[in-house]
């Protein structure tokens, strides 16, 4: 979702900014700690695959639209930090460079794609995949359901922020969140079915890339 | 994005030689952030102040010679959301005025962009904002990014060549595989190509330090000073007196 300037209040924009600021440090300082200048590059370059990623997008509503590709890809391969860096320094740039979503929403839109997308992913995945099978076919349905269920989370949030928080207000509750989480259930599908073919291909290419792969089945073709 | 299209590029009209282009990109960023925050805080329908920011906008666009044509295609990318605002009159009562403010205040706000990547040349941006007190980590990371956007955006499109080539048309979501595989592979050159692109940086002799560090400092002038002043000036009148 990209909200763009002026659908949230100031207080929703400070408060949201606080909040995805405090996790962008302490995901700068995760990364300090356990990665190491080695994967700058890296994570540079990721980056710019998920804001090309991005720039596939349907409006799904006032100041909303859904993405074929959301958060919940990067944090499931690479883990909640350097997941939530990925995501945040991409909005950064589609909000500065592309017109993608406002400036004075980032807080906002790092919040509803890093923190809920992305690590609500991470973490919801590692709690399905504990109830799951331990398959191949258990690890991709774990991914389409985390990423189905993150974006729907994302979306109804986001609702709140342009009504509740923002400048729809309250009376525009009902018909915001029908259309945007309404139509949003509709697209996950698609984005789900997305995530989960490409996270089946790197399964079968790299498993060792994955920051997950502790969760993989003991042999990565078994069904 | 790239020249190669028959139209102007980013960083083409970025390496332009105005007043605007040269201004401090500290004065810059904060100022065009700053009358972007200003303009989304100011109250429905306070269409003289929305016109004072636009004609400020208006004003830098025309000093840093900003081509109609460019100005007019980044805008458009906003028009999605324009089209989405389009719906709110029907939804929420006093929606007619709610949606024209939205609109203008979101395209306020692309437009202060615009103006901001098309007057700085990106490393004087990172420069900025590294002066700024900006993470050098997220300078870093940005830069890479930047850096190997084209890279990768020209790998999409060659990827796309390929799948045509080979006969796919795909129309329903289950025939989605092939996009699947190339968004995997994709990532997976992407994780790869980072890691050889830092072991030749290390190979070249590499041992820390920002991208900017080798950049001449950045000096506040007197005209920088002035820009900021006026600019604040300006806001300010527009938005206490023109509401």
């Amino acid at each position: 979702m990209h909200i763009p300037d002026g659908m949230i209040s100031g207080g929703t924009a400070v408060a949201s900014g606080a909040l995805s600021l405090s996790t962008i440090s302490a995901s700068l300082v995760q990364g300090a700690r356990r990665l190491k200048e080695r994967q700058i590059p890296m994570i540079g370059l990721v980056a710019a695959f998920f804001l090309i990623a991005q720039t596939i997008h349907i409006p799904l509503g006032p100041g909303v639209s859904a993405h074929l590709l959301g958060g919940a890809l990067v944090a499931i391969l690479l883990g909640p930090w350097v997941g939530c860096l990925v995501i945040a320094t991409a909005l950064l740039l589609d909000a500065g460079g592309l017109g993608h979503g406002g400036v004075t929403t980032l807080g906002a839109n790092i919040a509803l794609t890093g923190i809920i997308e992305g690590i609500g992913s991470y973490l919801l995945f590692r709690v399905l995949a504990t109830v799951l099978p331990r398959t191949r076919r258990g690890f991709l349905a774990t991914t389409a359901i985390t990423t189905w269920t993150t974006a729907l989370v994302a979306s109804a949030v986001g609702s709140a922020l342009i009504t509740y928080g923002g400048s729809l207000g309250a009376q525009g509750v009902l018909p915001v969140f029908a259309t945007v989480v309404g139509l949003q259930a509709v697209i996950g599908i698609a984005q789900a079915t997305i995530t989960t073919l490409a996270v089946g291909a790197v399964m079968a290419a790299r498993p060792d890339l994955m920051a997950t792969r502790d969760l993989l089945p003991a042999s990565a073709t078994a069904s | 994005m790239s020249g190669g299209h028959g139209h102007v590029g980013i960083e083409a009209v970025a390496a332009g030689d105005t007043l605007v282009h040269r201004l401090d990109p500290r004065v810059k960023i904060i100022g065009l952030v700053g009358l972007t925050i200003v303009a989304v805080t100011t109250p429905v329908g306070a269409w003289a102040a929305f016109a004072c920011y636009g004609l400020v906008l208006g004003a830098l666009s025309v000093v840093a010679r900003l081509p109609g044509a460019y100005v007019l295609r980044r805008l458009m990318i906003a028009i999605p959301f324009l089209l989405a605002v389009a719906l709110l009159p029907f939804v929420v009562p006093d929606g007619v005025r709610l949606a024209l403010t939205l609109a203008v205040k979101a395209t306020i706000g692309v437009l202060a962009m615009v103006v901001l990547s098309s007057t700085t040349p990106f490393p004087q941006l990172l420069h900025g904002f590294e002066r700024l007190k900006a993470p050098g980590m997220l300078v870093m990371i940005v830069a890479f990014m930047w850096r190997y956007l084209y890279v990768i955006g020209e790998e999409v499109a060659r990827m796309r060549v390929a799948r045509q080539a080979r006969g796919y048309q795909p129309r329903w979501i289950w025939q989605a595989n092939a996009l699947g595989q190339t968004i995997a592979a994709l990532f997976i050159r992407s994780l790869e190509r980072g890691e050889r692109v830092y072991l030749a940086m290390v190979s070249r002799g590499y041992r820390g330090g920002t991208a900017t560090a080798l950049m001449p400092p950045l000096v506040l002038r007197p005209v920088d000073v002035a820009f900021a002043a006026a600019l604040v000036g300006i806001v300010i009148v527009a938005r206490t007196v023109a509401v």
